[in-house]
């Protein structure tokens, strides 16, 4: 057994944890209530692959491996008194009483450390139900206070605690449209600088690139956070699919990293998926594997903005869902790579990796996504990612320049030298991004 | 459960916080409202609006210092899970306006810069994982081969002069990737595209397929129409007689 246990933090970690389990019960044939559905004598997805994320109880019920770490009780407790509460072990859900107030210092050390017995605990009894735990997998903001500051103090823990088991996470990047609240530049910063050594691979979810999905493929004209949430969960689904389901590619958390991450620090792939499509439209498409492969290297099905055409590529892994023949792929992969946009980094070895898992994606109840009979996830370590990192670490120098807000996070203890080490830290990155894109081999056909 | 959802907007955020409206006083909500929008409670000017996105349902809330420790309920009895509240900001030196004020300026100083040597001498960093593992510029094959390239480039360069006929093709079949006829314009290095550190082909084209008009950011090489100009390596060019296809723009044709 390999079991993966997942931990939501703060208000969107909760909110897409949620999704998330909704759509794994549904993928696997199990009940709002943890029962196996009707006329199923087992889980969907073979033994192996289903108890990764579910455990079995004596009675029959099944268990999500997951918890909910929230500051505040509001979100955690829509999830005690909603559809799936008895889904739940009223003990995987973990609340304060006071919020964070968009903090990371609250979130990192005060507030939030109160909290870190309990989850300790609670952590280390589903670790010790696991035969052979391969690792965490982290949702949370990396703009909220409870998001950036106790997840990336749960990340710091969890690396004492469990030493070499794979830690990933999923981080909603903080996006103009849908800022929620003024010092998200700060805490996504912090939160970074204190979890670039912690974790093993970070998919980033910019905000901006999910609100302008639902508005142009979902014809959602004003996006709640509800409608990005459930489509961010779609595309962790997606990805945690190989996990789930017997399949050939990233059965195992730390083949993520052997695959994408050439180098520690450079552990942020960009997700792209497709097809994002909306149910009215969804007769109009063929949606073949070449149409959705071909779609992944289109900006607007990325899930960060940035464009991947004006960087290089250091590797690439296409998961595939459902009605899949493996020629296609190879087909239509063959016809991508070709493509002039599509440049790598030649010094350091790039590949193309492919998995298929014959399971097609379900959606959420009331999801604006249609149900479609196969899709792609497409994780590509770019070096344009940097332009995410650019973006926040501009917003946080207007912002540091005057110490506008500073004093929140002071007057909770932290010292003000963290914010200029953290900014250190992430030039530093952005610095690496830049050594990543440069000495490849000129481009001989290049004209100008 | 008696808490509800309302959507918090000011001019630079948005979101959904849960409250419980008979509970939370008013000056807790206005301490919440400041984490979240940057504006200090005495500066709040709050706006409601009774069903979110409906203009027809705003109203400004007036709340004096009687209010503060009323429920929020009690001073704001529309309040409902379908409200939105907009805070602004009545303070023109507030530490949010300051803040703000920053960001309109088009300051290049205002970032934070990290020198090359700082870089350099860091530890687990990109560059110094390249240096240790001889990657990239590190490899000890790397500064030979690209002088090996760019010899080869100038020894073929050495063969064509400017006012050869020429043919530039690529290896692909895309659009961009059709062979194209010309004419040899300018041979030499070009700093604005890598610094002059190799050797180009200033090509004028038969036909519109280019991408400029003899110029490169700004620098002038040659002079014809846009559209005509294109430079390239000289590894993708052929010298020879190839004459050019005369397009017919005669009258002739309208008449037809």
């Amino acid at each position: 057994m390999r079991e993966v246990i997942s931990v939501n933090v703060g208000q969107a970690g909760c909110q897409i944890g949620n999704s998330c389990w909704e759509l794994y019960s549904k993928e696997h044939g199990i009940t709002e209530d943890g029962y196996l559905q009707e006329g199923l004598t087992r889980p969907k997805g073979g033994e192996e692959g289903f108890s990764t994320f579910f455990s079995e109880t004596g009675s029959g019920k099944y268990v999500p491996r997951a918890l909910y770490v929230d500051l505040e009780p509001s979100v955690v407790d829509q999830v005690r008194n909603g559809r799936f509460k008895n889904l739940f072990h009223p003990e995987q859900m973990i609340t304060g009483k006071e919020d964070a107030a968009n903090n990371y210092a609250r979130g990192h050390y005060t507030v939030g450390r109160a909290l870190l017995d309990d989850v300790n605990d609670r952590v280390r009894k589903m670790a010790d139900q696991c035969d052979g735990l391969q690792g965490f997998l982290f949702t949370h903001s990396l703009g909220g206070g409870t998001g950036s500051g106790l997840g990336s103090l749960l990340l710091e823990q969890f690396s004492n605690d469990y030493g070499k088991k794979a830690k990933l996470e999923f981080a909603v990047y903080p996006a103009p449209q849908v800022t929620t609240s003024v010092v998200e530049p700060y805490n996504t910063v912090l939160t970074t600088h204190t979890t670039l050594e912690n974790a093993d691979c970070t998919f980033m979810v910019d905000n901006e690139a999910i609100y302008d999905m639902c508005r142009k493929n979902l014809n959602i004209p004003r996006p709640s956070f509800e409608n990005l949430n459930t489509l961010i969960a779609q595309v962790v689904s997606s990805v945690t699919a190989s996990l789930r389901f017997d399949g050939s590619l990233n059965v195992d958390l730390n083949e993520f990293q052997t695959n994408l991450v050439p180098y520690p620090r450079i552990h942020f792939p960009l997700v792209s998926y497709a097809p994002v499509i909306s149910k009215s439209r969804i007769t109009h498409e063929a949606n073949s594997v070449a149409e959705i492969t071909a779609a992944c290297f289109e900006p607007g099905n990325q899930m960060v903005k940035c464009d991947p055409r004006q960087g290089k590529y250091m590797a690439t892994c296409l998961l595939y869902r459902g009605d899949v023949v493996n020629r296609d792929v190879q087909n239509a992969v063959a016809v991508s790579k070709s493509k002039k946009t599509v440049q790598l980094v030649d010094w350091c070895p790039t590949g193309f990796k492919i998995g298929i898992c014959y399971q097609k994606p379900s959606q959420v109840r009331d999801s604006e996504l249609a149900d479609v009979t196969r899709a792609v996830c497409m994780l590509s370590n770019t070096t344009a990612i940097a332009d995410a990192w650019q973006k926040i670490d501009r917003k946080f120098d207007l912002m540091y320049k005057k110490r506008a807000f500073v004093h929140w996070y002071v007057s909770e203890g932290m010292e003000e030298g963290e914010f200029a080490e953290a900014r250190e830290d992430l030039a530093a990155l952005e610095r690496d991004y830049v050594e990543l894109g440069s000495d490849s081999f000129p481009e001989e056909e290049e004209e100008y | 459960m008696d808490e509800i959802t309302i959507h918090i907007t000011s001019d630079l955020t948005t979101s959904d916080r849960r409250f419980n409206p008979r509970t939370i006083t008013v000056s807790q909500f206005q301490q919440r409202l400041e984490y979240i929008t940057g504006v200090a409670p005495q500066d709040q000017k709050l706006t409601l609006y009774a069903i979110r996105d409906d203009v027809n349902t705003k109203k400004i809330i007036q709340l004096t210092s009687q209010d503060s420790n009323k429920t929020l309920a009690e001073a704001i009895p529309e309040l409902t899970g379908m409200s939105r509240i907009h805070v602004d900001d009545t303070n023109p030196n507030s530490e949010l306006s300051q803040a703000v004020a920053t960001t309109n300026e088009d300051d290049e100083e205002v970032g934070y810069k990290l020198d090359d040597k700082d870089y350099d001498a860091m530890d687990n960093t990109v560059r110094k994982w390249k240096k240790e593992q001889g990657l990239g510029r590190f490899n000890k094959d790397y500064q030979a081969n690209l002088k090996a390239l760019l010899e080869a480039n100038k020894a073929k360069a050495a063969t064509f002069k400017v006012g050869d006929r020429c043919k530039i093709s690529k290896s692909g079949n895309g659009p961009d990737e059709l062979d194209k006829l010309g004419e040899i314009k300018y041979i030499g290095p070009i700093k604005e595209i890598d610094g002059g550190d190799g050797i180009w082909c200033g090509v004028l084209l038969d036909e519109p397929l280019g991408k400029n008009d003899g110029s490169v950011k700004g620098a002038r090489y040659f002079k014809c129409l846009p559209k005509y100009g294109s430079f390239v390596k000289p590894s993708v060019v052929t010298v020879g007689d190839f004459a050019k296809e005369e397009i017919d723009f005669s009258d002739d044709d309208d008449e037809l």
